[in-house]
């Protein structure tokens, strides 16, 4: 039997796209599943008992579902106390962070001036050094804050002058604040870059229809490239608030005696931690600490869930690509 | 005459050009960065310079420094005898993971951008990593005891409990690969949780490079003839190629300035928990130039072969 010249080339379209459906959807649940998983079990041990977790026949689903370790973790952490600062510092900075980053991001993108590469290899190096190379100098800063200059040994500044004495930030959300607003806080190259790349992509003729019209420069940032650039702020924000949220770095440093959760969490590091507060068995810490985990995860979690739309969406150019 | 002292009397008025007044105004917009770099960046880098090369007491009232010349480095470079081999010893483990990571962030990110059902909820779980590869989650993951468990038997459930990868190896040593090779794409296989997780944000910047393709050229060379395979290499490639650069530089960043690098963690405790001011900054600043070096030789290299359009 002849197969007709047309009837193989479909046989043969139709093979190619099958087989590369089959790879991507192999491909894809494979790495979902390497993703997935360690968080899926996680959730699962969570509701296990002591029993359970040395039971061999026990391997994901627990035999007696417990709360208990949700209880033993939100009172061995105090997380009653720490909560509202938990929430409120990283919600504060990364609101700071977005409107700043967008600020500065669009000066980039969509003006000229004199210095800017200059500029824009300041960004990348903000991005490049490690913060442990600054957070000694920022901690100084910070601790003996002034509006002034300090470099070493040399050192003025004007509340020294007016007051006689300088101000202690640490342990307050200014140092944040301030990095925030000026941009070079946790990762804020990585938003300014994010940003700019975005702006960029803009066409030139929504600036010049807009000056056409009679807007002024802060009047057309206002109204014509800011609505088109939520998508992108909520990406910001929402990496913004994850990565403060889980930043123990900084917190380490500026907050010494404030308790949020990320430096409640640095106390679990350690099993003798555990020890002094009554809790020696090995698979008790286990799961005591991977409770602790969840708390740090779930409101992440919940809070990605709630952006996903805006955040896999702004990856795409809006429609005004010709 | 008359005319000339009218001149005089009414000299023209400065007005500012259009581009003049664009410039005032991209440095206001820029101008929270520029204060940020000079106090909060520049600032802070040199004061780092001068601690390295002092002994730094903090007291009640402030902190004194001591000028101390080279010591620091002196000790690190001469006397410790493991700072320099960590720094190299973490470089070569880190390297063949950020090749890895890049290339398979490519790829990946080149499946997302194709349209097929369900593609909103593969982009969900991908970025999941930046929740979960990051600050003091990773900290805690990699020091409990049940967590270790998990990633563990997830490693083993990925790789096929063993059988799978050594039905591999044999496959290419069969092919004729060097056991080197052969190894190295296995120990990547093994490292898969790892460069999944630093694979996230390159995806992301992959996806935008992606999208910022205009359409018209596709459909020209799809009209001239052009197959799928082809137009892949030779436009989406060298198109997405300046995104491939941004990429290694943040893959490399990122890996070598997380919390849970072997190095990072060392500076900080000496900084913070030996209270070695001087010497956590000569560190840093040893580690730093490191890292520059290694990203002006990617830089270099990578740069001669990306393609810019304009």
């Amino acid at each position: 039997m002849e197969i007709s010249y047309k009837t193989r080339k479909r046989i043969a379209k139709y093979t190619v796209s099958t087989g590369n459906w089959l790879l991507r959807t192999i491909l894809f649940i494979g790495i979902s599943f390497v993703i997935l998983y360690p968080v899926v079990s996680k959730i699962l041990i969570s509701f296990m008992t002591v029993e359970d977790v040395y039971d061999a026949s026990v391997q994901y689903i627990p035999k007696h579902w417990t709360f208990r370790n949700y209880i033993n973790a939100w009172d061995f952490l105090d997380m009653n106390g720490l909560l509202l600062n938990s929430f409120l510092y990283p919600l504060i900075t990364s609101f700071v962070q977005m409107c700043s980053a967008t600020l500065v991001a669009y000066g980039f993108a969509r003006y000229n001036f004199r210095g800017k590469n200059l500029l824009f290899v300041l960004v990348v190096v903000a991005m490049v050094i490690p913060p442990d190379l600054t957070l000694l100098p920022l901690y100084m800063g910070f601790r003996y804050f002034d509006i002034g200059i300090s470099v070493g040994a040399f050192r003025f500044g004007l509340l020294q002058l007016i007051t006689g004495k300088s101000l202690n930030l640490l342990n307050t959300v200014m140092p944040y604040v301030l990095l925030g607003i000026t941009c070079t806080g946790l990762k804020n190259g990585l938003y300014i870059f994010l940003m700019r790349q975005y702006f960029r992509g803009l066409p030139k003729e929504l600036e010049e229809a807009s000056y056409v019209d009679g807007a002024s420069t802060p009047k057309a940032f206002l109204k014509v490239f800011l609505p088109s650039a939520t998508q992108i702020m909520m990406t910001v924000f929402l990496f913004s608030c994850v990565w403060q949220w889980l930043d123990d770095l900084y917190a380490s440093v500026f907050l010494q005696n404030v308790d949020i959760l990320a430096t409640a969490l640095t106390r679990l590091l350690q099993n003798a931690n555990f020890v002094s507060a009554g809790i020696s068995k090995l698979t008790e810490i286990s799961l005591l600490r991977n409770c602790a985990m969840l708390f740090l995860i779930i409101p992440m979690l919940v809070l990605y869930l709630i952006c996903q739309k805006y955040f896999t969406e702004s990856v795409e150019r809006s429609g005004l690509v010709g | 005459m008359a005319e000339a002292v009218a001149a005089k009397a009414k000299p023209k008025k400065k007005v500012k050009s259009w581009e003049q007044k664009k410039k005032t105004i991209g440095y206001v917009f820029t101008l929270p960065f520029i204060i940020g770099a000079f106090f909060f960046l520049l600032l802070p880098v040199i004061t780092s310079l001068i601690y390295s090369f002092s002994n730094l007491n903090v007291s009640q009232s402030g902190y004194i420094l001591e000028n101390v010349g080279f010591e620091h480095y002196n000790y690190l470079f001469r006397v410790d005898p493991y700072f320099i081999r960590n720094i190299g010893a973490m470089l070569l483990d880190t390297m063949p993971n950020v090749i890895v990571a890049l290339i398979f962030s490519f790829f990946i990110a080149s499946l997302l951008n194709q349209k097929f059902h369900g593609r909103a909820l593969v982009r969900g779980i991908f970025f999941m990593p930046v929740i979960l590869s990051s600050g003091i989650y990773t900290q805690l993951q990699s020091g409990d005891v049940l967590s270790n468990q998990i990633s563990s038997s997830a490693q083993a459930a990925a790789s096929g409990a063993g059988s799978v990868t050594a039905a591999f190896s044999t496959t290419l040593a069969s092919m004729g690969l060097s056991g080197g090779i052969a190894e190295f794409l296995l120990n990547s296989v093994n490292r898969i949780s790892v460069i999944v997780s630093m694979s996230a944000i390159p995806i992301i910047i992959f996806l935008a490079g992606f999208q910022s393709i205009s359409p018209s050229i596709f459909e020209a060379s799809y009209i001239e003839g052009a197959t799928k395979w082809e137009v892949f290499w030779k436009i989406s490639f060298p198109m997405v190629s300046p995104q491939i650069l941004v990429s290694l530089v943040y893959i490399i960043i990122d890996s070598f300035t997380t919390s849970t690098n072997s190095m990072i963690q060392s500076i900080h405790t000496v900084t913070f928990n030996q209270m070695q001011y001087g010497r956590g900054a000569a560190m840093a600043w040893i580690y730093m130039l490191a890292i520059f070096i290694i990203i002006g030789i990617c830089f270099f290299i990578v740069n001669r072969l990306v393609f810019y359009y304009d």
